[in-house]
């Protein structure tokens, strides 16, 4: 199992430092982080399950489904995506610094920020005060909360960089870096654009559409791509594969995605040159896609034995096949003529899971697999679990998608199609949604698979914990034990 | 917290995922592909190839694309194959088709005159085949323009109200829409020729008053045919 | 690899300013200063000033201000995530079958949204189209008895009931409010000697649903001629 390069000491006992001082940061996130999950799991059920039956627990309206969907999205996006976002890549980013990293207390405060914000903002959606923009539904007294801890987040990033240990910088810095400083932008943007001084009309949505897809392209994206990026070469013990078009996939992915959104309003009130230039955008990226797909697939290549014995990489090597599959999707579903079939259809929620669930949840997992003994400084405690975790994932992640875009494509022909004379061929609308139910009982299902990967997830972790905790107070009582004569001799 | 090495756990690799490059080798690994461009090896010539192939494509499609469908950025547009809309009806000739005279009369006429037109008994009078708004155009027009008083007599009945003045509430177009919809209406059992909006312009010039017309001075300068 | 923190940062600041600039402010640009217009008068797209000599009157300008009660209504759709299944945007003709379906008579325009203090294109057609329902269902009672349990007009529907915008109440107490109260088939209808009326925000909700209406011309897109007879 030991490579030689592994007991080099002095770079040894340094990196346990740099984890040292992340430790509690990095914990705080990543356990605020499962629980999102968790709750965002919970959210979901209960949206799936009113999406099929609904008269589900109808007569309440804090849990009625506009609501409890975008409680749902709201815990998966910022919950547990920017949890999961900022332990994992503030860690990374730490570990290239090469430096143990001052100012521990300033990541607590951003994260405890960033935490009751996103509470607050949850209750809020489900007591009625939501916004009704997608993806920014938080009420503004929790996005003010929120805003303020992400820009302390990104300052606390900036500073670790600027004071890193000369030397080297490796890619997946730049995307932590992005990532840090591209969200205040684009949410403060967006909260200013649509709640504090309301733009004019469709700018409102422009502005939404700019945001959200920003959101992910610019946010969970990068961070995901800075992780496939640490963790495929640190565990193989293998440079990535043409590493030297790393920068150009990432400046290109920066270049591109800011006017990809705009390719959703397609057919809708704005100028057609808006959709157009967002369709051009989206087709781009197929730079940035193969780029990525060259440098993690081809690293991947002919080290199967060892993603498979692996329990961070098969995460993240899911993740990355993942990244390819959404993106060539996401060029295809752009054009218009695919577009006008799948606006507006499942087709929509099956690529945005995609993307968080099947991309950016899969490599936070493995980050997640990956870090969490570092931290204890302990195994995980059963492999089983993690095993089982990559399962139900895999499967119940792959079920979703199929589901719906299968049901979501088929859902938009029947919406969508006329006949020779110009008449529907599908006139009964309520037909239409009747047709979708078998998907949606599939999705249903498929959350179930997940939540039990979930389960065996937090399962491995609190079993972890309790470890830890154990072994520190035997550690503490010893350590008293070896103190007290000392203490009654002075 | 102990002192070893979390990249040397000596466990199974199931259960901590022990790391092969330390972070220090990891870059520099990396940053020497740059110095050489070496990659490991192999797919140097396809790899730029490949981009540069892309990038080419990117351009010349994307350039086509907008070229093509982006309709000269005009924020009129809105189907990628469209032309620009006609926003300047005026210079076409074409404001006085496009105005509705119904809409107009509805709007401005049906609080009196009521919308099918026949009036209020004992309080306003008919338009419906009522010869004050046949024959001269400019009689009518005159009376839209600048209101009427007086008794007045309509299809046997007598009636005395006030008709308000439009001159500042209807321009030019609107009031030629408006008396050419009451003349021609077929429903009406009126028959009577258009009025152009030059024609109410030229009456608005030659009349121009400020109090309302007596019956009387109509009747002296317009009488009924 | 760029190794300057400034440089990096400029990077990360232009390649996001650029869409910025590009969709957001230039959006802002063409976008932005749309004014309520007469059906029949033209505007000049570059400055975007009427070519009327005087001004237009209030009521013949459109889109109009919603009232009051709609706008209260607005809020309650709003609050309970109606976007999240209902669009309200009509596709252009040819793009979609959103014509074919009734959901409009002509596509909707970036004017038609100049005074909505929060704009709610939506981005799923789990149920359908709104931008023009108030044309399309002329009944208020539909709305209500649609809301109070879609089931009881929509069979097979997957909207949930939003009973709780509704009260029960006893026949003939508070004087009885028979006007108001819904008129249910059977199986929907509440016990005997009930009657369901709605409350306060299932008033305003409606209002707001029966104001969503694409029945006026602008320069920029007229309905078909057809429709104005």
């Amino acid at each position: 199992m030991n490579t030689p390069s592994t007991t080099k000491p002095p770079a040894a006992a340094q990196l346990s430092e740099i984890d040292k001082a992340m430790k509690w940061p990095a914990l705080l996130f990543l356990l605020s982080a499962v629980v999102w999950l968790l709750t965002g799991t919970v959210f979901a059920l209960l949206t799936a399950v009113k999406s099929t039956n609904p008269g589900f627990l109808a007569g309440c309206e804090w849990l009625t489904y506009g609501r409890v969907q975008a409680a749902y999205f709201n815990c998966l996006i910022y919950g547990w995506g920017g949890n999961a976002s900022f332990g994992v890549g503030l860690w990374i980013l730490a570990r290239l610094c090469r430096k143990p990293m001052p100012m521990p207390g300033m990541l607590l405060v951003g994260g405890v920020f960033w935490n009751a914000a996103v509470k607050i903002g949850v209750a809020g959606i489900i007591i009625g005060d939501m916004t009704s923009v997608e993806w920014l539904e938080m009420p503004t007294y929790a996005s003010s909360l929120l805003a303020f801890a992400s820009i302390l987040l990104a300052i606390w990033g900036t500073l670790a960089f600027r004071y890193r240990q000369p030397g080297p910088v490796f890619v997946s810095q730049l995307y932590i870096l992005g990532a840090l400083f591209w969200f205040p932008w684009i949410y403060v943007t967006a909260q200013i654009f649509l709640f504090v001084d309301p733009a004019r009309g469709v700018v409102q949505s422009l502005t939404n559409l700019w945001y959200a897809h920003n959101l992910l392209g610019l946010w969970l994206i990068p961070t995901g791509l800075s992780a496939a990026y640490y963790l495929i070469p640190k565990i193989l013990g293998r440079p990535i594969h043409s590493y030297y078009f790393a920068t150009l996939g990432f400046w290109s992915l920066a270049l591109f995605t800011g006017w990809g959104g705009m390719r959703h309003i397609v057919g809708g009130p704005a100028p057609a040159w808006m959709a157009t230039v967002g369709i051009v955008a989206s087709m781009a990226m197929v730079l940035p896609i193969v780029i990525l797909a060259v440098n993690h697939h081809l690293t991947i290549i002919g080290r199967f034995e060892k993603v498979a014995a692996s329990p961070a990489l098969r995460f993240v090597v899911f993740g990355t096949v993942s990244f390819t599959l959404a993106g060539l999707i996401g060029c295809v579903m752009s054009l218009r003529s695919v577009g006008e079939v799948s606006q507006f259809t499942l087709m929509g929620v099956g690529h945005v899971h995609h993307w968080i669930y099947a991309f950016f949840s899969m490599i936070m997992f493995g980050a997640i697999y990956f870090m969490m003994p570092r931290l204890l400084n302990r195994s995980w405690p059963s492999g089983k679990l993690i095993q089982g975790h990559f399962w139900c994932s895999a499967i119940g992640i792959t079920v979703m998608l199929v589901a719906l875009y299968a049901g979501g494509w088929i859902q938009g022909l029947q919406m969508t199609a006329i006949d020779a004379d110009g008449s529907l061929v599908n006139e009964d609308f309520l037909q239409i949604v009747r047709n979708t139910l078998p998907w949606l009982h599939a999705r249903t299902a498929s959350l179930l698979i997940l939540a039990i990967g979930q389960l065996a997830f937090t399962a491995n972790i609190l079993w972890m914990i309790f470890h830890a905790v154990l072994s520190w107070k035997e550690s503490l009582s010893s350590a008293k034990s070896s103190l007290l004569p000392e203490t009654a001799a002075s | 917290m102990s002192e070893t090495n979390p990249n040397d756990f000596n466990q199974p690799d199931e259960l901590v995922e022990n790391s092969r490059i330390p972070d220090d080798d990891l870059l520099e690994a990396h940053t020497k592909t740059f110095s050489k461009s070496e990659g490991n090896g192999q797919g140097n010539l396809v790899i730029p190839i490949l981009t540069t192939a892309i990038v080419t494509l990117i351009l010349v499609f994307g350039g086509n694309y907008i070229r093509k469908y982006s309709a000269d950025f005009n924020p009129w547009v809105y189907d990628e194959n469209g032309t620009p809309p006609n926003l300047d009806p005026v210079a076409e000739g074409e404001v006085v088709r496009s105005l509705d005279g119904e809409k107009l009369y509805k709007r401005n006429c049906v609080a009196c005159h009521q919308s099918d037109g026949k009036g209020l008994p004992g309080a306003f009078p008919p338009l419906v085949g009522s010869p004050w708004v046949r024959g001269d155009p400019e009689r009518m027009v005159a009376i839209v323009l600048n209101g009427l008083t007086g008794r007045i007599e309509v299809a046997g009945n007598t009636y005395n109200s006030i008709m308000t003045p439009f001159s500042a509430l209807l321009n030019d177009e609107e009031i030629a829409a408006i008396t050419t919809f009451i003349r021609s209406n077929p429903d009406w059992g009126n028959n009577a020729d258009r009025v152009s909006a030059e024609q109410v312009a030229a009456t608005r010039a030659s009349y121009e008053r400020s109090e309302a017309w007596k019956v009387e001075e109509i009747l002296e300068l317009f009488p009924l045919e | 690899m760029m190794k300057s923190l400034p440089l990096v940062f400029f990077g990360l600041f232009a390649t996001l300013a650029l869409s910025w600039a590009g969709l957001l402010w230039q959006g802002q640009k063409q976008l932005g200063g749309l004014q309520p217009m007469s059906e029949y008068y033209a505007i000049d797209p570059i400055s975007n000033k009427s070519r009327l000599e005087k001004p237009q009157k209030d009521e013949d300008r459109f889109p109009q201000e919603p009232v009051g009660l709609a706008q209260q209504g607005k809020a309650q759709y709003i609050n309970l995530g109606c976007v999240s299944c209902h669009t309200q945007q009509v596709r252009r003709q040819g793009f979609g079958a959103d014509f074919e379906r009734g959901w409009g008579d002509r596509q909707s325009v970036p004017r038609d949204y100049i005074h909505q203090k929060r704009v709610l294109l939506g981005s799923s057609r789990t149920g359908p189209d709104l931008a023009n329902v108030g044309q399309r269902r002329e009944s208020p009672d539909w709305f209500h008895q649609h809301l109070y349990n879609p089931q009881s007009v929509s069979p097979g529907s997957t909207m949930p009931p939003y009973a709780f915008l509704y009260e029960k109440r006893e026949i003939g107490q508070n004087g009885g409010n028979l006007a108001k109260a819904l008129e249910l088939p059977a199986e929907f209808a509440p016990e005997e000697g009930h009657e369901i009326v709605p409350t306060l925000k299932a008033e305003a909700l409606v209002a707001y649903l029966r104001s969503l209406k694409l029945d006026y011309n602008l320069p920029e897109m007229r309905l078909p001629d057809e429709s104005q007879e």
